[in-house]
């Protein structure tokens, strides 16, 4: 616990640095800028995979070492996520931020970091993969890594229209 | 593995020749030996083919109460329909509660015509008004997957419907309105990349018994056919997906398509949820390239209509 905790001060702190000053309320502040930092390292992975996904589909001018880096990236991203997400962050709507983490998240908390895992996992795979430079094993490794992200979607995101 | 081509015959050449008897008899005990071997082979394949065809169909989703980490195919999920709950049952392989004791006309009648060994007619809430378009033999294969299996031993659980649509006997006229046993060929005249994505979606996925609308009696609007529903199966959203520009696909390329069947993902980079998610995880995923490919182009050539679910 010690040292997430010390982690996760890190990140958030990293957070309140780089995120818009307006938000902080002083009591809403730390919940606000826990639930935008997890938002954002979301985002920051969707960013990623949608520029492998155009790699694969010939949209980009990536290489295979983009891909990896993308894929090293993912994977830094995957080991914070349990951190983000620890049960004291356990926040439902705070300001005009909306949340769409189911509240299971936090009752199985042991399920949803063992997802987090196997997206850490799976992106690291990809990356070995990305350094083979074969895009079909690259393509399956992709594949493999996306149905993480699915899973636990499936389990622990409230799907908003 | 690509499951919409014929069986595929397994050709032996006779090595039967002229030379004498012991060379006859040899033969034929080879032959023996062959055949055997085939059908061995014809087996293992059988059950591949249903295996890919049982998760494209969607079999387990239904049947299986996934929420509560309930066994496989031993019944329970629920089903929200504007007519009440359904809860799909028990169909492993137990000879009690499951289908164990079924015969394989039993397994047809009641994919293509919705009735019962009993005689009795199920609801349609039991997609058998998509799989009536399928094969014997593609029926049969996900029997046999089905039947290799672990038997539970499971009672079913009863549906939980409104009045009048709890009334099972008033089910042969909402046939007779809504419902013609197939197999109807589908998508004729169009290349055949199409046609075999006519048969994925339109048979084996029944995509179009979530995203089309239904009418006031639960029938699918043809006239609206995959443009999207305001009821899914969990009361949800379900969206078009005929190449409109506007309000479905139009923007999508078939890459798009065969990243979401294969992988979940979609365009923006975020990954399908809710009850889409279970069609293509263990679904759609389990699809050769071809297939998934064949499913795109069957929905870029599909007419566009402008609706917003
Ligand atoms: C959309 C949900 C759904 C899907 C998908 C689905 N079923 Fe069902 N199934 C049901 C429901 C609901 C019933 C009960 C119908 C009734 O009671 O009239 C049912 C009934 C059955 C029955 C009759 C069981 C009995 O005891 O009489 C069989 C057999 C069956 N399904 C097999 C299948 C197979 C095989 C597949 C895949 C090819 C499949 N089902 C896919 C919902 C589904
Ligand atoms: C059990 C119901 C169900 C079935 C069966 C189903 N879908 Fe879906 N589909 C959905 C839902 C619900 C969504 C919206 C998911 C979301 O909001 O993330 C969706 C989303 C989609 C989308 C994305 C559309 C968009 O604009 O984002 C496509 C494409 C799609 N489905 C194609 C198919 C195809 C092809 C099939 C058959 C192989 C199919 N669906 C079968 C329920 C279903």
């Amino acid at each position: 616990m010690g040292v997430t905790k010390h982690l996760a001060a890190v990140v958030l702190a990293a957070a309140v640095a780089a995120g818009p000053a307006s938000l902080a309320t002083a009591a809403d502040g730390e919940a606000v800028q826990a639930v935008k930092a997890r938002q954002d390292l979301m985002k920051s992975i969707g960013g990623n995979v949608k520029g492998l996904r155009e790699m694969l589909q010939g949209k980009n001018t990536d290489t295979a070492a983009d891909a990896q880096r993308r894929a090293e990236e993912i994977a830094e991203s995957a080991r914070q996520i349990a951190v983000l997400f620890e049960p004291e962050y356990h926040i439902s709507n705070v300001g005009d931020i909306e949340t769409t983490a189911k509240p299971e998240l936090w009752t199985d908390y042991e399920d949803f970091t063992s997802k987090a895992t196997a997206l850490e996992e799976a992106s690291g795979e990809l990356a070995l993969a990305a350094q083979t430079e074969d895009m079909n094993a690259i393509k399956t490794a992709f594949g493999d890594m996306s149905k993480t992200c699915g899973g636990c979607h499936q389990a622990y995101r409230v799907k908003k229209d | 593995m690509r499951i919409v081509s014929e069986l595929d015959e397994i050709a032996i050449s006779s090595p039967i020749g002229s030379t004498g008897r012991a060379l006859a008899l040899a033969a034929t005990a080879l032959a023996a030996f062959l055949g055997l071997a085939a059908s061995a082979m014809a087996q293992s394949e059988m059950l591949e083919r249903g295996a890919v065809l049982f998760a494209a169909a969607g079999c387990a989703n239904c049947h299986t109460d996934r929420k509560n980490q309930g066994p496989l195919l031993a019944g329970g999920r629920s089903l929200i329909t504007p007519f009440g709950t359904f809860y799909a049952p028990n169909i492993t392989p137990h000879p009690e509660f499951g289908i164990g004791a079924w015969s394989d006309e039993d397994f047809i009648r009641a994919l293509r015509e919705g009735v019962a060994p009993d005689g009795s007619h199920y609801f349609p809430s039991f997609p058998y008004t998509s799989y009536t378009n399928m094969t014997d033999e593609d029926m049969l294969a996900i029997k046999a997957y089905i039947f290799s299996l672990e038997p539970v031993a499971q009672e079913s659980r009863p549906h939980e419907l409104d009045f009048p649509y709890d009334q099972r006997w008033a089910l042969p006229f909402w046939k007779w309105l809504h419902f013609e046993p197939g197999p109807k060929p589908l998508a004729e005249g169009q290349p055949d990349e199409v046609r075999r994505g006519a048969y994925l979606v339109e048979a084996v996925s029944h995509c179009g018994e979530c995203h089309t609308p239904r009418g006031r009696l639960g029938g699918l609007d043809r006239s609206m056919w995959l443009a999207g529903s305001s009821d899914g199966a969990e009361g949800e959203k379900v969206p078009n997906i005929t190449p409109d520009a506007e309000t479905g696909i139009g923007d999508w390329s078939a890459d798009d398509i065969t990243f979401l069947l294969s992988m979940g993902l979609l365009p923006d980079g975020d990954v399908v949820g809710s009850t889409m998610w279970e069609v293509v995880s263990d679904g759609t995923d389990q699809l050769s390239a071809e297939d998934q490919e064949a499913i795109a182009a069957y929905l870029m050539a599909l007419p566009p209509i402008e609706h917003r679910p």
